[in-house]
């Protein structure tokens, strides 16, 4: 059984004049990485939602087709019944604190309470989601003091703390450096180690070239490309979806020009394909 | 990253510690306060009472830990207060005879000055009953309290939010003048110019903040705040048979004060 | 316009100091980045620039002349600083209304705000949504208003804070004309980023803070080079001379075309 399911799904914001998602069909492996790419506008943001329930049951407007998220169907659920599915880190970090927890801790914890988890288990996943993360030395502080960045984490800690089985994450390094993104990164990794769904949009290509399993371009609302993230961001047409291609796919298409790529091998997207195209040219 | 403004956490007047008066439960606190009031306005009547409550909140405040603070704040709140009010009743007070001292024509009486005096401490013992309150009871524990109680979660929701998002909305309101004086909106100088220089603020707060709500209001759906199942509390709060028995009599004493006060 | 910054020294009261005895110089017509992990006192140090922040010690001289009396509002005719979040920014109803605040403010005549606006709008093809209200756009497009509006200010200095944060590769074309533009004008231009790839491609000098001191000034080459130094202020290298330091070119390269000519200089 998939963990996500989407057939022909096409939503328009109530106060939309087009649909923000066209005729969108989509279906995810349990255990697997999907990346959703796309310029700004092209549904992302609202892709993101839609799995998380947020649509049709927070925004309302025109919701046709269907979202199975393992067996439930999304439509059929309160937002926050699915909460124990399907967890949502949205974009603006700020803005998805509770607003009711004073400490890192406890806003870490207030979904596993809302969950009716006993006192062990909040202690324990809290524990361990504020270690993943490197938040250790903030729990006690206020999560409305932390930095952007920092806040991002947060928003991660409490989604890994739940541990649904499917994470959907809109853009969730965007405020980090280098280092701090790379760690979450990692931290996907692990989850998908773990056999966690995850579903990722972002603008960050580079990481997309090397942790994703399937990718998918999002231009309109309409899914323009579905392939391995080889084949996906070495693309010929990918400028005309607002997208561009690496630096790494660049070099490799010079040297393809200057004859010191082999004629019949792909261009590359990620270092090691660049490193070994390079060295047998 | 973003804003690391001088930021307040929160808008409280909480004082970390560990006293007795910390760990009492928040409920019996707050009963507390309402049985001094309801004393002061329904029970025995005169200074003694005053100051024997008085009295009996600064040996709270003490053994607390929290005297000084109290003390720090009731002196700033209390002696303009003071003096305005000693001031009016003395000179103007209506039941005014006997004249203590005189300057030229103007009279200074008893009556006023015992009024104003009586009032003062009368505030005086609710003042601090309200700060050992506010300053030994975490707002999250409050909150807890309120859940395990089981009254529905908005209300905690109700009365926590703006204890951490007014602190937010103020460092919003610092950043966004700061943005618009780095555009050349000239807010220095004199009072019409930093009034002119406040409208320009109103769009980028209301929007900013209906934004953040809506946001918000989504955080708390996709976190399961309103999860069909039974919830739990990280924070607990200690109670026992003890305060429950002390919360009641408190309770009965403030009924009984308030019945007594109606047929008298 | 010359910045000079000696021994700058900044605390949030009487904690550690944010910025801790920071002295630089930048050059009139200078493309700087501002690079270093986060909390490393970049946005801090970009405030004293214009006079949001004021250093505990230390001086801050733009031209020579001392900025540490001067209003932030006088000094916003020098350097406009575009702040990380464009919802901070954006007062007005109307994106030309908004783009036009600054230049208003600075009392530039109304001829000169026409022109000023409607370039900075074209630079980020804003033209077509002059007449939104700024929020019912999204947020890049929110960050593209307030990007116009910084640059319609048509002061000698800018300071840009995360400027690529949250935009698309199209976007970044838009941003990279703009600074061309910029450079054209003679402007100095600061830019805080994370974005490694686009400072490589871009700018030719960096400054890296770490703990809120200088840890390197210099060129990005050299910078991108140093292991240490970017575990230190939080960074990695960007792709291109992370391939270029695998293949040990001499000269490490910044962008595509210099990697290929490295290697074919090589194999001659």
């Amino acid at each position: 059984m998939p963990a996500l399911e989407i057939a022909h799904l096409t939503y328009t914001y109530p106060t939309g004049t087009r649909p923000s998602l066209q005729d969108l069909s989509l279906r995810v492996e349990k255990g697997e990485l999907l990346a959703v790419i796309g310029e700004n506008n092209s549904g992302k943001s609202t892709l993101c939602y839609a799995i998380a329930g947020v649509i049709p049951h927070f925004f309302h407007g025109q919701f046709n087709g269907s979202m199975l998220v393992g067996k439930v169907n999304t439509a059929d659920q309160t937002i926050s019944a699915l909460a124990e599915h399907v967890g949502l880190v949205m974009q603006i970090p700020g803005n998805q604190l509770s607003g009711v927890r004073f400490t890192v801790f406890e806003e870490i914890a207030f979904g596993l309470e809302n969950l009716g988890m006993n006192r062990q288990v909040i202690h324990a996943r809290t524990t361990a989601a504020l270690a993943l993360t490197g938040l250790s030395a903030f729990a006690e502080r206020s999560p409305y003091q932390l930095s952007g960045g920092q806040q991002q984490k947060v928003a991660l800690a409490a989604v890994l703390a739940v541990s649904p089985s499917l994470l959907v994450l809109d853009e969730p390094t965007t405020f980090l450096d280098p280092q701090g993104a790379r760690q979450v990164f990692d931290i996907l990794l692990e989850l998908k180690r773990q056999g966690k769904t995850i579903i990722l949009a972002e603008q960050r290509l580079e990481w997309i070239a090397e942790f994703a399993d399937r990718v998918i371009v999002l231009q309109n609302g309409e899914i323009m490309l579905c392939d391995t993230p080889e084949e996906v961001l070495r693309h010929p047409q990918i400028k005309r979806m607002g997208l561009d291609w690496l630096p790494y796919t660049k070099a490799a298409a010079m040297a393809k020009e200057e004859g010191l790529w082999a004629k019949d091998r792909p261009l590359s997207s990620t270092f090691s394909a660049t490193v070994a195209g390079l060295q047998n040219g | 990253m973003p804003q690391p403004e001088k930021q307040s956490g929160n808008a409280t007047l909480f004082i970390a510690g560990k006293s007795w008066l910390h760990r009492l439960h928040p409920f019996n606190k707050l009963l507390y306060i309402l049985l001094t009031g309801v004393i002061i306005y329904a029970g025995p009547k005169g200074w003694p009472v005053e100051v024997f409550l008085i009295t009996l909140n600064g040996i709270m405040a003490l053994t607390g830990g929290v005297f000084t603070a109290a003390w720090r704040l009731l002196w700033r709140s209390l002696l303009p207060l003071t003096l305005f009010m000693i001031t009016i009743h003395g000179f103007l007070h209506a039941d005014n005879r006997i004249i203590l001292f005189s300057f030229g024509r103007l009279h200074f009486y008893q009556e006023g000055f015992v009024f104003a005096i009586n009032v003062l401490l009368q505030l005086n013992a609710v003042l601090t009953a309200s700060l050992l309150f506010v300053f030994c009871t975490h707002p999250a524990d409050l909150i807890s309290a309120i859940s395990q109680a089981g009254w529905p979660p908005s209300l905690a929701y109700l009365l926590s939010s703006p204890l951490l998002l007014l602190p937010l909305m103020h460092t919003r309101i610092r950043t966004i003048q700061a943005a618009q004086r780095s555009r050349g909106l000239d807010s220095e100088g004199n009072f019409f110019k930093r009034f002119l220089a406040l409208f320009p603020l109103v769009t980028p707060l209301v929007l900013g903040a209906l934004v953040e709500m809506e946001q918000r209001s989504i955080a708390l759906e996709i976190r399961g705040f309103n999860a069909p199942g039974p919830t739990t509390s990280w924070r607990t709060i200690a109670d026992s048979t003890g305060q429950q028995a002390a919360r009641w009599t408190m309770f009965f004493l403030i009924i009984l004060l308030i019945i007594g006060r109606i047929f008298r | 316009m010359q910045i000079r910054l000696e021994n700058i020294i900044f605390r949030y009261s009487a904690g550690v100091p944010v910025l801790n005895d920071i002295s630089l110089d930048i050059k009139k017509g200078e493309r700087v980045a501002l690079i270093g992990h986060n909390g490393s006192g970049k946005t801090t140090l970009a405030k004293h620039l214009n006079g949001l922040l004021r250093p505990a010690a230390g001086t801050i001289r733009i031209d020579g002349r001392k900025t540490d009396t001067e209003s932030v509002a006088r000094l916003s005719g020098i350097v406009a600083l575009l702040f990380q979040n464009p919802d901070d920014m954006i007062a007005k109803r109307r994106v030309w209304d908004e783009v036009a605040f600054g230049p208003k403010n600075l009392a530039y005549p109304e001829g000169r705000i026409k022109i000023l606006v409607a370039e900075s709008l074209a630079l980020f093809e804003l033209l077509p949504l002059q007449d939104c209200n700024p929020y019912d756009l999204g947020y890049s497009e929110r960050k593209r208003v307030a990007l116009a509006s910084i640059i319609a200010m048509d002061t000698p200095i800018l300071v840009l804070d995360e400027p690529t944060a949250g935009m698309d590769p199209r976007e970044i074309v838009l941003l990279t004309g703009a600074l061309e533009k910029l450079r054209e004008d003679y402007k100095t231009v600061i830019i805080i980023s994370h974005d490694m790839d686009f400072i490589a491609e871009l700018v030719p000098r960096v400054i890296c803070l770490a703990g809120g001191k200088k840890r390197f000034d210099g060129l990005v080459r050299q910078a991108f080079q140093d292991q240490s130094l970017l575990a230190v202020c939080g960074l990695l290298q960007p792709q291109i001379v992370r391939l270029s330091t695998y293949f040990r070119q001499t000269e490490p390269a910044l962008t595509p075309v210099e990697f290929l000519e490295n290697w074919q200089r090589r194999a001659k």
